[in-house]
């Protein structure tokens, strides 16, 4: 009886040291100034393309009005957005310049602590008015702001290193909180593939192989003709196989060292793919973003600080 | 000049070296296992949740949820990738006033392509999800008769339970239904100013994925054979052909 209580003893110990190394371990913030640099551009870029229509999204008489967004989620609904506090629209203008200021000053690292906080809010409270109109995009773009604003996303490759440190390429410490912010981000892209996966799995078209085709011939979705592989059924089905296979496994196998490379390499083909062939290249950039968390900081130091020369 | 001490590689400290107390770590643990809960509630919950245990759970996150846009179902071409949709703009002025959306040279760059194209998806998913009045009224008189039938056989609590959803779907549908006149409504009144004139007429438009030999046999994507014939959607105003 005893030996059993060890045991159990012995296997919670290791539980609680693995679950210890796998938040609380300091890390370096030069895999998070990689992600806020690309993601805090497609943010940037998200909300300049808005620019384009910004009255007709987001004026007090919008394509998509605001009570439809309180109808859609119920009453006592906690969906915000700044915009809704705007006197007139006038202040449209003003206040998304405003916007796209902060956002540019949290892609190159300005104040980045205020920034990052203040870039997610936004991210939110856009895609809190254009409800109906939001696709995986949003989703991404979301998530990636809110764990880099808990995260000490400036510490490197940013304004604030250089201003602090005298160098943009000059870290900060190394800190618990850059590797909360990655950790919750891998986790996050772990839950979207598991249940993109698995919901493929519920489709008819995702076993019988045709799925893909039915993605590449979709054609309001069509940027690249690649109706030529309607001949080759067999390179359709290994593309569907394929695609679904490492999207429900994507989240076991991205862990192991082994596994790894080939997730994310598959990764890379499949939004590569995605956003060259169905014109969604943003929501391809914005998961390939979203998988560099898996690269550890220490693959984005100089050869010879990282000891290679 | 970089600061090459500064500069250095990621370390691996031992777990006695962590940075944080004990106690500190306890109170973060805590909080990431209910921050994680929240966010794999969203795809747990949404679309489909279970009536007693999920989504009770997903009602009582939908204050976070909604607060930081989280609670997503992340399903993307599931279950399986299916027809596209477009809305159609009738001018009441000239046929050469007609509008499409998305269309892909109007809409650029591609995202706002894309912004258009997912609204037209989304008053299709309205319309196509909200079953008429008919079909309500047929739906609504089963559970009537499920609830009579429990009641004869003494099942109290399950004729209850019957009128109680009866209730609710009647409220559902109530307020669904002027949830997307309020949106058509709103698109009907920004397509007359593109298109001019009083009044507009909007139409969905359904475009079916082509069968692999359709293509092989030479024939295109966008060929109007695949289109469906326009679904007249909004207000009762009538355009003369």
């Amino acid at each position: 009886m005893t030996g059993t209580l060890k045991i159990i003893n012995d296997h919670l110990l290791q539980c609680v040291r693995g679950w210890n190394r796998f938040w609380f371990l300091p890390t370096g913030p030069q895999t998070l100034g990689v992600i806020r640099v690309l993601a805090g551009s497609l943010i940037l870029y998200t909300h300049l393309v808005w620019s384009l229509e910004l009255s007709t999204f987001f004026g007090s008489q919008s394509v998509i009005p605001p009570d439809y967004r309180e109808m859609l989620a119920g009453s006592n609904s906690m969906i915000w957005s700044h915009f809704d506090w705007l006197p007139s629209d006038s202040w449209l203008w003003p206040v998304h310049v405003l916007g796209l200021a902060v956002i540019l000053m949290f892609t190159i690292g300005l104040w980045t602590r205020v920034t990052s906080v203040l870039t997610a809010l936004l991210v939110i409270s856009y895609a809190n008015r254009a409800t109906g109109a939001l696709f995986g995009l949003d989703q991404i773009n979301s998530l990636l702001a809110m764990y880099l604003a808990i995260s000490p996303c400036g510490g490197w490759l940013s304004v604030d290193s250089l201003r602090k440190r005298g160098h943009v390429l000059t870290a900060a410490p190394d800190s618990v909180m850059a590797n909360i912010g990655l950790r919750m981000i891998q986790l996050h892209m772990c839950v979207v593939y598991l249940f993109a996966g698995m919901g493929k799995l519920q489709g008819t078209s995702w076993w019988n192989g045709e799925a893909i085709w039915g993605a590449l011939a979709t054609y309001e979705y069509q940027t690249l003709d690649l109706t030529f592989l309607a001949e080759y059924s067999w390179l359709v089905n290994l593309l569907t196989w394929s695609t679904v296979a490492w999207e429900a496994s994507y989240a076991f196998l991205v862990w192991p060292r082994l596994s790894r490379p080939f997730v994310l390499g598959f990764a890379l083909f499949v939004h590569l793919g995605i956003g060259l062939a169905m014109g969604m290249m943003t929501f391809g950039l914005a998961m390939i973003i979203g998988n560099l968390a898996f690269i550890p900081s220490s693959c984005f130091l100089r050869p010879e600080a990282a000891g290679l020369k | 000049m970089v600061n090459s001490a500064k500069n250095r590689p990621t370390t691996v400290p031992a777990v006695g070296e962590m940075s944080w107390s004990g106690s500190r770590r306890a109170v973060a643990s805590g909080l990431i296992l209910a921050f994680l809960f929240v966010v794999l509630m969203g795809p747990v919950t949404n679309p489909i949740s279970t009536e007693e245990l999920t989504a009770p759970i997903a009602r009582a996150l939908a204050p976070v949820h909604q607060t930081l846009f989280l609670g997503h179902g992340y399903r993307f071409f599931a279950p399986d990738p299916g027809p596209s949709h477009r809305l159609l703009v009738r001018s009441s002025i000239e046929e050469e006033n007609n509008l499409a959306f998305p269309d892909r040279k109007e809409n650029w760059p591609r995202l706002l392509y894309h912004r258009w194209f997912m609204l037209s998806e989304s008053l299709w998913a309205e319309y196509q999800t909200m079953p008429d009045r008919a079909s309500f009224d047929a739906m609504q008189k089963e559970l009537d008769a499920q609830a009579t039938q429990f009641r004869e056989a003494g099942k109290t609590g399950l004729a209850q339970s019957m009128r109680a959803m009866k209730e609710r779907r009647a409220e559902e549908w109530t307020r669904g239904n002027e949830r997307i006149k309020e949106l058509t409504d709103s698109v009907a009144s920004e397509m007359t100013k593109r298109a001019g004139g009083e009044t507009v007429q909007l139409f969905l438009q359904e475009r079916a994925i082509p069968m692999q030999a359709n293509v092989v046999v030479g024939q295109r994507l966008d060929d109007p054979k695949f289109l469906s014939p326009p679904l007249r959607i909004g207000g009762p105003e009538e355009i003369a052909e």
